[in-house]
């Protein structure tokens, strides 16, 4: 009979079920109830009423061990909060937060819309996260989510957690992976200092309106300045002051940069002076703005104050145009380990802003002899549209043949080469 | 073709194709630990006579199904409750019956048929009331009216 069949067949049955199915089957008797409750909370709405029901016992407490999603979502989801309705409404987060850190085995939190009018939903934001920053780590957390509809400052406070920060809306996308950081660094950090080792900043506009825009884009900086030193994968296509404005900074172990266009404010990137020594893949594009030539940019009489050291470990370079390699790589011995070029083509979906250029003819440049070294030079020269190497290299096209590139002149080997 | 033979909890001897038998991973297992085909009876402690045939007669039909694929990804929801119209048949039994078919899949490790009965259980909640689950399953409704509200609303924090 089912209140006899063992516990783990009674959730094999279960899972076959919807959450509403299982709910009734819960309502039946004591022992179902009992016995199915793992299986109707796999995840659980904290509001004021279930956090209090929470704290004061009974039969829901014997779920705080095994749920592993929650979902942090205030009663009042209305726009127009007063002033004493949002105290109300941050007593209650308080006390969801409370009740929160029973749950051990959490592997998601998820923090509802508030809907609330901005100034409020900050205040909101602050007051939980300062609460979670002090609660020992989850140690099965893999990601806290919000659904909220700004970014803004506050985010430090749970980037300051040592799990991740996962933000999406449609517009906003904040996404702050922590770095290593040793376990009694985190009790005393101090508020602003980062270690990220991974860090995207996808931002249409990181600041919400125009009062809020000095704020965030230091915040925007802190993240990134703080975090310079052990980064080692950056997303970006937000205007940063570290690019435009700080010249020759080094970021010594980044290993994978990404500036893809769509951001606001990224034309202010007028000079990036950044160096890479560690980089080996470097994602650059955009189609208004010439990004790549300032990422790779070479110190010239117009430019002196450029200073760009080798990218010895470079081995993928994506980028939208064959034309965009003009001569930057000239003489450079900069790509003698380079294997692979994706040009024309979107490496991915990371994202979505992009208008790639339709140009799309070469998926890969491989060097016949294997040589990991001593590729002189190797020039796409935009306007002329000839390849010109100095030593031998074979060239994949797509299979497509409509995409075979018209009119371009290939010239191989170092005897041959101009 | 090879047979074995299968001793029920009750004393009662069966005589199966061995590729019928191995339909269950336990004896599977089993018959690969010994080696060779054995001329004793294999003991099947935990299943009696008329499950074993009932569960005999599903992994004959079955014989020649080809292995599950593995690792199926056990922990996803809203699985289909889908069963083929053989199976079907073959769960038109007893509470009784069915619930010891389970067990006994379970015990026998024979996937498959745990997954079909379990199915056709979930298939009698399916849609029901509370109300209607008691009755289908003979369970006593041992809360109070205040004690069943609790649950309803506590119910409503269970999220997807």
């Amino acid at each position: 009979m089912i209140s006899e069949i063992p516990l783990e067949l009674l959730k094999e049955i279960l899972q076959y079920l919807s959450l509403k199915d299982i709910k009734s089957f819960s309502t039946c008797s004591k022992q179902s109830r009992f016995r199915s409750l793992p299986s109707v909370f796999k995840a659980i709405a904290i509001c004021q009423e279930s956090a209090r029901a929470l704290r004061d016992g009974g039969s829901l407490c014997s779920v705080v061990t095994t749920i592993r999603y929650a979902i942090l979502r205030p009663s009042n989801s209305s726009r127009e909060v007063s002033q004493e309705q949002f105290h109300d409404l941050v007593k209650e987060c308080r006390v969801s937060f409370d009740i929160l850190k029973h749950f051990k085995n959490l592997e998601v939190i998820e923090i509802a819309d508030f809907k609330l009018p901005e100034q409020f939903e900050y205040r909101l934001l602050s007051s939980t996260f300062k609460k979670l920053s002090t609660y020992p780590p989850f140690k099965n957390l893999k990601r806290i989510q919000m659904l909220s509809t700004s970014v803004r400052s506050d985010f430090s406070l749970a980037a300051q957690y040592e799990h991740y920060l996962d933000s999406l809306t449609d517009e906003n996308n904040i996404f702050i992976k922590n770095g290593v950081r040793k376990q009694d660094e985190i009790a005393n950090f101090p508020k602003g200092i980062f270690n990220l080792e991974e860090l995207s900043l996808n931002v249409l506009e990181i600041y919400v309106d125009d009062s809020e825009r000095e704020e965030s884009i230091g915040f925007a900086d802190e993240l990134l300045a703080s975090s310079r030193l052990v980064l080692k994968r950056l997303s970006i296509d937000v205007y940063h002051l570290l690019f435009s404005e700080k010249k020759n900074c080094i970021f010594p172990t980044l290993s994978f940069l990404s500036i893809w266009c769509g951001g606001m404010g990224i034309q202010d990137m007028s000079e990036i002076s950044c160096s890479f020594p560690k980089i080996e893949e470097l994602r650059v594009g955009g189609k208004r703005n010439r990004v790549y030539e300032r990422i790779m940019m070479r110190p010239t009489k117009e430019t002196p104050y450029v200073e760009i050291g080798r990218m010895p470990k470079l081995k993928r370079i994506f980028l939208p145009q064959p034309s965009d390699l003009y001569a930057r790589f000239l003489d450079e011995g900069e790509l003698d380990k380079t294997v692979e070029y994706w040009m024309g083509k979107r490496p991915d979906q990371e994202f979505k802003s992009l208008n790639p250029s339709p140009l799309t003819m070469l998926e890969q440049v491989e060097f016949c002899n294997g040589s990991t070294e001593g590729l002189e030079c190797c020039i796409i020269d935009g306007d002329t549209r000839r390849w010109r190497a100095t030593r031998s290299f074979s060239i994949r096209m797509e299979e497509d043949p409509t995409l075979r590139p018209v009119g371009w002149d290939f010239e191989v080997g170092a005897d041959e080469a101009h | 073709m090879s047979q074995i033979i299968l001793l029920s909890s009750d004393n009662v001897e069966m005589k199966v194709d061995k590729e019928v038998a191995e339909r269950s991973i336990l004896i599977k297992n089993m018959l690969e630990d010994v080696g060779e085909t054995p001329d004793q009876a294999i003991p099947i402690p935990n299943v009696n006579e008329g499950v074993l045939r009932k569960v005999i007669e599903w992994c004959e039909h079955h014989r020649n199904d080809p292995p599950p694929p593995a690792d199926e990804d056990s922990d996803s929801r809203k699985k289909s409750t889908d069963i083929e119209e053989w199976d079907q048949k073959f769960m038109q039994v007893d509470q009784e019956m069915l619930f010891e078919i389970i067990l006994a899949a379970n015990y026998l490790d024979i996937k498959p048929l745990l997954d079909v009965g379990c199915k056709t259980v979930a298939n009698m909640i399916k849609g029901k009331s509370p109300e209607e689950i008691r009755k289908t399953f003979n369970i006593q409704n041992d809360f109070t009216p205040e004690e069943e509200d609790q649950i309803r609303r506590e119910n409503e924090w269970a999220e997807e």
